[in-house]
């Protein structure tokens, strides 16, 4: 009997402990050694394969994305720090308050998030659910959508490059994620609306 | 070998850019750009959504060139930029190729070509294109890109045996389309669903 395609991948690859019965087998087996050479074939073909070009003319187009995001980010960043210096105001006023309820108010609960994430999933399913056809649209629809998608990309974005887990690190987490469902609630009522007009 | 391993790139231009110098920061993009698109190319399976992937990549690439710190090589953190924005793409609900990554199933079955090669393009670059998109990811950055299979399971929110399993079934078909070419047998229409 010969190895399998899974045992002759194992073979070639230095991340799997080696199956020395498999290995035995190819030793002696001109059938297996032929299938192990044409995959290691393939996976050089495919590094040999040859670079290709970019197409043209992009470069002016991501410098003035960039130059939209970066102002975006510079509005959220505001924010940021609108918030952060309420949390440490809000911090450094709760010995004198004398509620320790108090600060607990401030920093969002991981409940809070768990919720919020939650939600933001429940609207990808929705959304997923409404199958928009993008075939069907008016420019000015089309636009708004796009915004919109651009809007959860730069969240997306900003919440798989967070760092730490302090408690600003939560607030923005928090915060990100509630912009998430606000553009996710926005997107889906677009889309509502937009199959509502097909007739779906 | 990856592409990226082999770009060089000045350090001056390097800080320059992340100074703000535009033409710096261009010139970073002409360096790295054929490499990146070629990766997102063979990502996406399609120039469209490679453009896209790319303009996508290096805007964020400007946005957060001032992160960059030399740990690693610059090609290196570029490449994951533009991988992420690939995987971040196919995990999108709003986008029009929104498919669930395929479960390997239990039984010995193998991916199919999703879509027919072009007539005239029947090389192994158009039947790689033709995979399904997570045995794209699967196979060129395992076979192309050096990524372990623990890297590529975490990526694609899988198990590495996930990866294993998948880059063998790839492989194989491709295999199986390479002896159908060698036998003169037309690369055929062969339906996803």
């Amino acid at each position: 009997m010969h190895t399998n395609i899974e045992q002759l991948i194992r073979l070639r690859d230095p991340d799997t402990p080696p199956d020395s019965m498999a290995a035995a087998h190819v030793a002696q087996c001109a059938v297996c050694q032929q299938h192990l050479a044409e995959l290691a074939g393939l996976g050089d073909e495919l590094r040999a394969l040859p670079g290709l070009e970019p197409p043209p003319g992009l470069w002016p187009d991501i410098v003035r994305r960039a130059d939209q995001m970066q102002r975006r980010q510079g509005t959220q960043k505001r924010f940021a720090w609108a918030l952060a210096a309420s949390v440490v105001i809000g911090v450094s006023i709760a010995p004198w308050v004398g509620d320790a309820t108090q600060q607990a108010a401030i920093t969002p609960s991981r409940a809070e998030t768990s919720a919020l994430i939650r939600q933001s999933h429940a609207l990808d399913q929705a959304l997923h659910a409404l199958a928009p056809d993008y075939r069907v649209m008016r420019a000015r629809t089309a636009n708004t959508i796009a915004d919109l998608e651009d809007g959860v990309a730069a969240v997306d974005y900003e919440l798989s490059s967070l760092g730490s887990e302090d408690r600003q690190g939560a607030q923005w987490r928090n915060e990100l994620w509630r912009q998430r469902v606000d553009l996710m609630r926005s997107l889906y009522t677009v889309q509502y609306i937009q199959a509502r007009y097909r007739g779906d | 070998m990856s592409a990226f391993s082999d770009i060089q790139i000045a350090a001056e231009i390097v800080s320059r850019a992340q100074a703000g110098d535009t033409r710096a920061q261009e010139s970073l993009y002409r360096t790295f750009a054929p490499a990146t698109y070629t990766l997102l190319r063979r990502l996406s399976g399609g120039p469209d959504l490679a453009r896209d992937l790319l303009q996508n990549t290096f805007v964020a690439v400007l946005l957060n060139l001032g992160n960059y710190r030399n740990e690693a090589p610059l090609g290196y953190w570029i490449r994951r930029i533009a991988v992420n924005q690939a995987m971040m793409y196919f995990r999108s609900p709003w986008h029009r190729k929104r498919q669930a990554l395929p479960e390997v199933p239990d039984h010995e079955s193998f991916p199919k070509l999703v879509s027919t090669p072009q007539p005239d393009l029947t090389d192994l670059a158009s039947a790689f294109a033709c995979l399904d998109h997570a045995a794209r990811t699967v196979v060129w950055l395992h076979e192309v890109e050096g990524y372990t299979h623990s890297e590529i399971g975490t990526l694609l929110g899988k198990s590495a045996s996930y990866s294993k399993t998948r880059l063998a079934r790839a492989l194989e078909t491709l295999r199986k389309w390479r002896e159908d070419q060698d036998g003169h047998r037309p690369c055929i229409q062969i339906s996803n669903s």
